[in-house]
C-alpha cells in the first residue's frame, strides 16, 4: 500500500472505526503478541477520543459538571463525529459546540446557552490585549467635544443572547452546588477580560441597545438617546451605565470629533 | 508570508550549531504565577507552539516575561510532517509569527503526520518507513525551514503499531530523514523506551544508529505500563529503565540540552525541578563516566 492509502486507513480507523474493515487493518499493521493489528489502531482510536473530550472539558468546565463525566464524553464522541476538529490548535475545537447543542437539546434544554457563556469566557481568555482607559478620558477631550466622542472598545468584549438565564446555573457550577432550574427566557450578557480575569454579567435590554449603538460607531450623544426611552431618570441612568462600562474595562480609548 | 516557489532556494544549512542550554522544564498553565513571580531554578523552558498562538491574555504574557528570565524553546504538536494533506500555511504563518517574538533557542515539532482531509487527529502518528515516506518528509521539512528561516529540529515519537509496509528500521529512517533535510534531532529516550518495548527492539541499537552531531535536545518523561504495552502518557515521574538509557544517551551524545515533559497529573513546580536536577545529576555522572 502507498502511504497515503495507509493513512487515510489508520485515519478512518481513528475517527470512524465502524467502517473499517478488520481484513484491511491486519494486512496494513503488523500484529506483535499480545496485541493484534485491531487492537494496536484501536489504542490511537481511544486515544482520540479521549483527548478531544478533554479538551472540551478544558473549554467548557461548567457544561461538563453540569451534564457530569459519562454524558459529556457521549456528547464529545458525538460532537466529534459531527464536527472534526479543524485547526492546529485543539483549543479551537469546541467552537461549534453551542450550535451542535441548539439543533441538539439536552434534557434541562439549556446546556447550549450554558456552552455559549463557556465558550464566551474561554474565547476572552486569550482575546488581543488592550489597555482600558478611565473616565478621565472623556474629561480630556474638553467639554464641548464629549458629546461627539466615540468609543472603542477592549476587543476581549462580547455580547452574548441567551434563551435561558443561565446565569445562576453557571454560578451554582462553579461553587460546585446543584444547578437550579431556569426558565426560559431572553437575556443579554457581557463577557469581558479585566487583565488576566475573565468576567461576565447579565445586561439590561437598554444597555444592550445602547452598547450596540456604541460599537457601531454612535457618539455618545446618540447613545445617551437610548435611554431617552426609559420612564424615569434616563439621564442618570445613562450616566450609571457609561460610568460601568469605563470602571468595568469595557474601553480601550475615546475619540473626538 | 513569502511563498518559495518550486524548485526555489533552499536554506544551505549544512550543519546543526546549536547551543546547550543545559536542564529545562515544560512551561504550563500550572505553573504560570510561579514564572511571573520569578526565579523558577531551571536553565531554561520549552512552550508548546500552538497553546500561545492565540494574540493576547495570559498564556503570550506569561511567554515573554519567562523569555525575558531564560532561554525559551519552542515545541510544535501539529506541524504534521509526514502528513497527507499540504501543510497548513496558517499554521506556519502562526508559527512563524511566534518565533519572531518569542527568538526561541530553536523550533521543533515530531516525525509523525496527525491530519487527514482537513482533519487534526491531534495525535502524533506513526509513518511507515519507506523511501516514499522519506521523499515525502524530506521535501516537507525544506518547506518548513524556507518558511521559518531556520533549521528545524523532529523528535521521535512513541508508538504502538507498525506497519507492514516499512522496510527502514525507525532509528535508520529517523537518521536519514535528518541528513537528507539537513534537520537536527530531538530525540525522546522515554519513546525509544516505550517504542522498544511495544515492538520489541533493543533501546540501544537505536541510540548508536543516531548520527551525534544531529541531536540538540533530549526529552525525558514517565509512562505508564497498561500491561500490553506502555503508553507515553507524561505523567509519571521517568521510568528507572529511561534514567539508564538518558546515561547512555548523554555517553554518546555528549552534553545535550534536557527536557522533562510532565504534562498530565502534572506536579508542583518544586517536584518538576526536582526532576530535572535528577536529570542534571544523572548526565554529570554519565559525562564522568564518559571522560
Amino acid at each position: 500500500m502507498r502511504l497515503h492509502e495507509l493513512q487515510d486507513l489508520l485515519a478512518r480507523a481513528i475517527a470512524e472505526p465502524e467502517g473499517v474493515e478488520r481484513g484491511a487493518l491486519e494486512a496494513a499493521i503488523e500484529a506483535r503478541a499480545p496485541l493484534d493489528a485491531v487492537a494496536r489502531a484501536e489504542i490511537y482510536a481511544g486515544m482520540y477520543r479521549f483527548r478531544l473530550a478533554d479538551a472540551l472539558h478544558a473549554d467548557f468546565p461548567r457544561l461538563a459538571r453540569l451534564i457530569g463525566d459519562e454524558g459529556f464524553f457521549e456528547l464529545a464522541c458525538a460532537y466529534a463525529r459531527a464536527h472534526p476538529s479543524e485547526s492546529s490548535d485543539i483549543g479551537r475545537f469546541g467552537r461549534h459546540l453551542p450550535a451542535f447543542l441548539a439543533e441538539h437539546p439536552g434534557p434541562r434544554g439549556d446546556e447550549a446557552d450554558l456552552a455559549l457563556l463557556d465558550w464566551a469566557r474561554t474565547e476572552a481568555l486569550t482575546a488581543p490585549d488592550a489597555e482600558a482607559v478611565g473616565q478621565e478620558a472623556l474629561g480630556r477631550l474638553g467639554a464641548e467635544a464629549i458629546p461627539l466622542a466615540r468609543f472603542r472598545f477592549v476587543p476581549s468584549l462580547e455580547v452574548l443572547t441567551l434563551g435561558h438565564d443561565v446565569l445562576s446555573v453557571w454560578r451554582a457550577l462553579e461553587d460546585e452546588q446543584e444547578a437550579p432550574d431556569v426558565a426560559s427566557r431572553t437575556v443579554r450578557v457581557a463577557v469581558w477580560r479585566k487583565g488576566f480575569d475573565v468576567l461576565h454579567a447579565s445586561m439590561t435590554e437598554t444597555e444592550a441597545a445602547a452598547l450596540a449603538r456604541a460599537r457601531a460607531g454612535g457618539t455618545l450623544a446618540e447613545v445617551c438617546e437610548v435611554f431617552a426611552a426609559e420612564a424615569e431618570d434616563a439621564q442618570g441612568a445613562a450616566f450609571r451605565t457609561l460610568g460601568a462600562w469605563f470602571s468595568d474595562g469595557w474601553v480601550a480609548g475615546v475619540e473626538g470629533p | 508570508m513569502t511563498e518559495v516557489p518550486p524548485g526555489g532556494r533552499r536554506l544551505r544549512l549544512m550543519s546543526l550549531s546549536l547551543p546547550s542550554l543545559g536542564h529545562g522544564i515544560g512551561l504550563r498553565t500550572q505553573h504560570f504565577a510561579e514564572f511571573l513571580a520569578g526565579g523558577v531554578a531551571v536553565d531554561w523552558v520549552e512552550a508548546l507552539s500552538e497553546n500561545f498562538f492565540a494574540p493576547g491574555g495570559r498564556p503570550r504574557a506569561v511567554l515573554e516575561k519567562v523569555r525575558a528570565d531564560m532561554p525559551v524553546v519552542l515545541h510544535g504538536v501539529s506541524l504534521s510532517i509526514g502528513g497527507p494533506d499540504p501543510l497548513d500555511r496558517q499554521h506556519l504563518r502562526s508559527l512563524r509569527e511566534l518565533a519572531a517574538r518569542v527568538e526561541p533557542a530553536w523550533v521543533s515539532d515530531h516525525l509523525c503526520w496527525g491530519t487527514h482531509r482537513g482533519r487534526y487527529l491531534h495525535d502524533l502518528l506513526p509513518l511507515p518507513f519507506t523511501e516514499e515516506s522519506l521523499g515525502h518528509v524530506v521535501e516537507r521539512v525544506g518547506v518548513v525551514q524556507d518558511v521559518l528561516g531556520r533549521q528545524i529540529l523532529l523528535e521521535n515519537v512513541s508508538s504502538y503499531l507498525t506497519f507492514s509496509a516499512s522496510s527502514l528500521t525507525e532509528w535508520d529512517f529517523l537518521a536519514e530523514v535528518a541528513r537528507r533535510a539537513d534537520c537536527g534531532i530531538l530525540l525522546d529516550v522515554n519513546n525509544i523506551y516505550v517504542s522498544a518495548t511495544n515492538h520489541g527492539f533493543e533501546a540501544r541499537t537505536y541510540l548508536e544508529a543516531i548520527p551525534v552531531d544531529r541531536v540538540a535536545q533530549f526529552h525525558l518523561a514517565g509512562h505508564s505500563d497498561h500491561g500490553t504495552h506502555l503508553l507515553d502518557t507524561h505523567d509519571h515521574p521517568v521510568a528507572d529503565p529511561v534514567w539508564e538509557l538518558y546515561r547512555e544517551a548523554v555517553r554518546r551524545f555528549g552534553n545535550v540540552s534536557t527536557l522533562i515533559e510532565w504534562d498530565d497529573h502534572i506536579p508542583p513546580l518544586a517536584r518538576l525541578v526536582e526532576e530535572s536536577e535528577r536529570a542534571r545529576a544523572v548526565a554529570a555522572s554519565a559525562r564522568g563516566q564518559a571522560a
